[in-house]
């Protein structure tokens, strides 16, 4: 009985989330044309400008000069992000607190929380506030991109060092070691390869966002994609794009095939991959110090240090005479600005739930070579082939690359934000949800495709009763990741928060940018409590 | 002072988890240099008796006194150190370091912590690691990953760093149950010779009566929490045996 | 005191852990030596390499008649140029109506100095496809629309203005929300691939595209023009560093530049530089206000 209820549990789950999908194309117009009326005609010459990147010896090499440069502030970034993880994440994790004292608990929470609002909020906006503060430096991007990934390795540092294996760390207590000795020859060793593993994926999605930084001003591929669009030539933009794709797939690559090996020990692919690592770090560094002149404690003299004042005031509203947060009006404007953002990331999350749905299956190596379904054909190849290529392609660009090229198609509102969104995501979706397939349990599957079921039928009956529980926790724990990024989109004039957050910023209207950044917050922190509930009752 | 002999003296030692009785009242009188055995069922209390000997089991009433102080006196990590240490079954070790470092932890707690961070880039006091492998067999592991040692060997690591650690007692919490019986015999051969060279006191807890006949000079029995016997292991009979291990039985 | 000795230790070895040594910071700093350097910037309204080009001659003009090193910065963004010259990273700008207004506004002291003789009397147009056939601004009305940059004068803010003057409402009138390409140039090519309908943009940008043949004004026309307004001008800011005599020499040469410097003025569609100061601005403040983008 009680398991017909969780069984039931799950499926009203899957139908709640179905209807709430439904109800948020509401928002969207459809009675007036979606397209620009030219958006069609775009879309061709976008796609068929694909075909035929630019491969002219100059643009390669400022391509190559471009993505060094995405590289370097890249690998910066997640320097100082480690270094604040590691910091926070011990904290955070309680392990060299003393467990009886009474603040002990209270200092976990403290860090655990503060680990949560760095993560919360969004690199490029973190971007905008500290070119404000800052000025156009490297540093204002390297920054940006340390606080929040420094925010999401230390959560999950926190998270594996509280669950380490307890005995190796009694036993090391008992032979007399401090906390501090417990940190360096117990948990930092038994969580290493977890760790290493962790941050190299982390890695590369920290390619792709300091590519974004461009948006503010900062060099890189990115702005070359730019510049680029903005002369609307699109050869050139593939280009780029391809180059950003070349660099996330040799790290994708470089990062499971260290990960695959740590699992099995050291070894001298290990070491050299530690040894690439420190390379590419000092080489950064060296990079940054001697060729931009960027030196890091430049950063902090009196006079930045006024600007930055000057501007945190403007943001809390000194100075001002009716600080737009105190203005009901305001509120009301902004909060509907907040709805329309929350529809659009679960018409995001919606779409590309559905284009997942429909190509996952394919995707999965274990249906292309008909081990799954035993039947194997050249077809299935090639279809395999094209649908990994596209999830390649799909997630290689940022989300905000696909806003800037999407805007050109469609009437601006929340749609292209969705569209952008749903097209970066269905990429990842599609990656996780075909491997969740790879290490299925292909016995039962085979049965039914051998008393010749077809392919909706083996979706139906084989595939999704068993993978359903996993894909909707990947699919709510993406909608997290959308909620953060839809402010990004609107930058590009793809709706909601974003938007406004970008002329606030345009005309200086600081006090506007601290309300929506409230609002951002609560849509996060919504989004967190909603899918974590979800997941429970998914479970 | 009297005591001198007896290294543990406890007393109507009683602890209950959640209601349910551990230990009850328990006394003992230890001498150094005993080798004793601990057996009985499972759930007999015999954790819990050496978690209160590593004084890593606070809660619960009675009195210990060990080598004539108080636990409290033994709040210092460093002075605990010196007096007792812990082998447990394989699980002791780190895994992702290279054996020398999980018995140099033997040292960690004389060393301050810049010394025990460098030794983690250049290993310190590299010779008492390779003297203390040398003994138990395994000098020619020394940089090999722990992780990739089998599990007597890993259980030879950890009597190593007992080596290096240097207690003077050595509670060992069924050392040898997860390994096959000739890595068994052959780890607790290693473990009652390096006692007795040592001059240590050791208390194990064992679910092989064959060894506990084997190798130690004492033996006690104990049964929801309460003691059975405790014998000298010539005066060990079948009869105390079947006593301890009938089934069925409550003893309220 | 050991505590912090542990922490500062134990920060000092997660790099060899972890892999990550960051020791490239405590690198020892190098001595500014770009005091006397004058950095000069302008609104990003139009395509960067022409912008830069035209800039990088400014900055070798002022070089030589103010014996100053001079130096280009380029900027993506209309507020990041703002944000710099508020910074004093930024000593002598080519603003727009608008931005001028928002950096004077920061830096008081700041002063317009010099413009060409078209600023007075600027001017955006409206450009539609030309198959629509539009006639007057009130036939804009459910076509799609895109500004240029969200802080332009003559691509955001009069066109605005003049579309609220014709009783337009921006938000509402037009097929879909208006967007903001973010550039004159962006925005021509726009309506020209299809992409948008109609769009408005500064008068000078659409006359050299159409001089220099980068549009199809076969495709796409002007079908109405703003009223004049005041838009660019050089500003200057305090110089607080420099000698006294320094502002002065700058706006001499400005507007003492003449066929000497065609190259220069070609590239500002201009024939000379002339005076302006920052009263000049104040009706565009004013429409800033109005439209809610000034407080």
């Amino acid at each position: 009985m009680k398991q017909s209820l969780r069984f039931q549990q799950k499926n009203i789950l899957t139908l709640l989330l179905v209807l709430v999908f439904l109800w948020s194309l509401r928002v969207i117009d459809w009675k007036e044309p979606l397209l620009h009326p030219g958006g069609g005609a775009t879309f061709l010459q976008i796609i068929e400008a694909m075909l035929h990147p630019n491969l002219s010896p100059e643009i390669l090499l400022l391509a190559l000069d471009s993505a060094w440069v995405t590289l370097t502030y890249a690998v910066a970034g997640m320097t100082i992000a480690i270094v604040i993880a590691v910091i926070f994440g011990v904290l955070a994790s309680g392990v060299i607190q003393n467990s009886q004292h009474p603040l002990s608990m209270l200092s976990k929470r403290f860090f655990r929380g503060l680990l949560g609002f760095l993560r919360a909020i969004h690199e490029l906006v973190w971007a905008l506030l500290f070119v404000s503060a800052f000025g156009l430096t490297p540093y204002s991007a390297i920054l940006a991109i340390a606080i929040p990934y420094g925010g999401i390795l230390g959560r999950i540092f926190a998270d594996m060092l509280s669950d380490v294996k307890k005995e190796p760390i009694q036993s090391l207590q008992s032979t007399g070691a401090s906390k501090w000795q417990l940190l360096f020859y117990g948990y930092f060793p038994l969580v290493r390869a977890n760790m290493i593993s962790y941050t190299m994926y982390r890695f590369e999605c920290a390619v792709r966002s300091s590519a974004v930084m461009s948006f503010v001003g900062l060099g890189g591929l990115g702005y070359q994609i730019q510049l680029s669009l903005d002369d609307l030539n699109y050869e050139e933009v593939w280009t780029f794009v391809l180059f950003l794709m070349a660099i996330v797939i040799v790290i994708d690559g470089w990062s499971s095939g260290w990960r695959s090996r740590l699992s099995k020990g050291s070894s001298r692919f290990s070491m050299l991959s530690f040894l690439l690592s420190l390379s590419l770090v000092i080489g950064s560094w060296m990079y940054l110090y001697k060729v931009e002149h960027a030196s890091f404690f430049t950063l902090f003299t009196d006079e930045n240090g006024e600007y930055a004042k000057k501007f945190f005031l403007s943001l809390l509203g000194i100075g001002e005479e009716t600080p737009t947060f105190f203005s009901a009006q305001s509120w009301i404007h902004t909060l509907q600005l907040t709805y329309d953002t929350l529809m659009m990331s679960i018409i995001a999350i919606g779409m590309a739930t559905i284009v997942m749905l429909i190509t996952v299956v394919p995707a999965a190596r274990n249906v292309a070579n008909g081990k799954l379904t035993m039947s194997r054909s050249f077809f299935s190849w090639v279809s395999f082939l094209l649908i990994r290529a596209s999830y390649i392609l799909s997630r290689a660009v940022p989300e905000l690359i696909w806003a800037m090229m999407i805007i050109f198609i469609f009437q601006p509102g929340i749609l292209p934000g969705a569209v952008a969104l749903a097209l970066h995501n269905f990429g990842i979706l599609g990656k996780l949800c075909a491997e969740v397939i790879e290490d299925l349990d292909e016995r039962p599957i085979r049965h039914l495709s051998s008393s010749g079921a077809s392919h909706a039928q083996i979706l139906l009956y084989g595939v999704l009763p068993s993978v359903l529980p996993k894909f909707l926790s990947f699919i709510l724990y993406r909608w997290e990741v959308i909620m953060r990024t839809t402010i990004v989109v609107g930058f590009v004039g793809a709706g909601g928060l974003g938007q406004q957050f970008k002329l606030s910023m345009s005309y200086f209207h600081y006090s506007d940018i601290t309300l929506i950044i409230l609002c951002y917050l609560l849509l996060v922190w919504l989004a967190d409590f909603l899918s974590e509930l979800s997941r429970k009752a998914a479970k | 002072m009297e005591t001198s002999q007896n290294i543990i003296d406890l007393k109507d030692v009683s602890v209950s988890f959640d209601g349910k009785i551990a230990l009850s009242s328990l006394s003992l009188l230890i001498n150094k240099g005993e080798r004793i055995a601990l057996i009985g069922p499972s759930g007999a209390g015999k954790s819990t008796l050496l978690n209160v000997l590593s004084l890593s089991q606070v809660s619960g009433t009675g009195m210990l006194i060990i080598d004539g102080q108080p636990p409290s006196y033994y709040r210092n990590r460093k002075v605990r150190a010196k007096k007792i240490g812990v082998i447990r079954q394989q699980f002791d070790l780190v895994n992702a370091l290279p054996v020398v470092h999980n018995v140099l932890a033997g040292k960690l707690a004389d060393w301050s912590l810049v010394k025990s961070i460098l030794s983690l880039v250049i290993p310190q006091e590299k010779e008492m690691a390779k003297k203390a492998l040398t003994r138990v067999g395994l000098a020619h592991k020394i940089l090999e990953q722990t992780g990739s040692l089998s599990g007597g060997e890993q259980q030879r690591v950890a009597l190593a760093r007992l080596l290096v650690q240097e207690p003077e007692i050595i509670l060992a919490d069924e050392p040898v149950a997860s390994l096959d019986p000739a890595r068994a015999e052959d780890v607790l051969d290693i473990l009652t010779k390096l006692v007795l060279e040592e001059k240590q006191t050791l208390i194990a807890s064992l679910h092989s009566v064959d060894y506990a006949k084997k190798y130690f000079t004492r033996v006690i029995g104990l049964r929801e929490g309460a003691l059975v016997f405790d014998l000298p292991v010539g005066e060990l009979t079948d009869r105390h045996l079947s006593e301890l291990y009938k089934l069925g039985e409550t003893m309220e | 005191m050991k505590k912090l000795v542990s922490f500062l230790a134990f920060v000092l070895l997660l790099g060899l852990l972890s892999g990550c040594a960051e020791d490239k910071e405590e690198a020892v700093e190098q001595e500014e030596t770009t005091k006397q350097t004058l950095k000069i910037g302008a609104i990003p309204d139009q395509d960067v390499s022409v912008l830069s080009r035209s800039m990088g001659e400014v900055a070798d003009y002022l070089s030589a008649e103010t014996g100053l090193e001079v130096e280009y910065v380029p900027s993506v963004d209309y507020a990041a140029l703002v944000t710099a010259f508020e910074r004093g990273e930024i000593q002598l700008a080519w603003f727009g109506g608008l931005t001028g207004v928002q950096a004077r506004n920061r830096v008081p002291d700041a002063e317009a100095i010099a413009q060409r003789p078209r600023d007075e009397e600027f001017h955006s147009v409206f450009i539609a496809q030309k198959e629509l056939g539009l006639k007057s601004l009130s036939d804009i009305k459910g076509k799609s629309f895109t500004f240029g940059s969200e802080s332009s004068t003559s691509g955001h803010l009069m066109p605005r203005y003049y579309l609220m003057e014709e009783g337009i409402n921006a938000e509402q009138d037009f097929n879909g929300n208006p967007s903001y390409s973010g550039s004159h140039d962006k925005t021509y090519k726009l309506v020209e691939s299809g992409a948008f309908q109609t769009g408005a943009l500064n008068e000078a940008v659409w006359e050299a595209a159409v001089a220099e043949g980068k549009v199809d004004t076969s495709k796409v026309d002007v079908f109405y023009t703003t009223p004049a307004y005041y838009d660019y001008h050089w500003t200057i800011n305090t110089l607080e560093g420099y000698d006294s005599g320094v502002k002065q020499k700058i706006t001499d040469a400005l507007l003492s530049m003449d066929s000497e410097q065609q190259t220069i003025l070609d590239l500002f569609q201009t024939d000379k530089f002339i005076e302006t100061k920052n009263e000049n601005y104040e009706a565009i403040e004013k429409v800033a206000k109005q439209i809610g983008i000034i407080k």
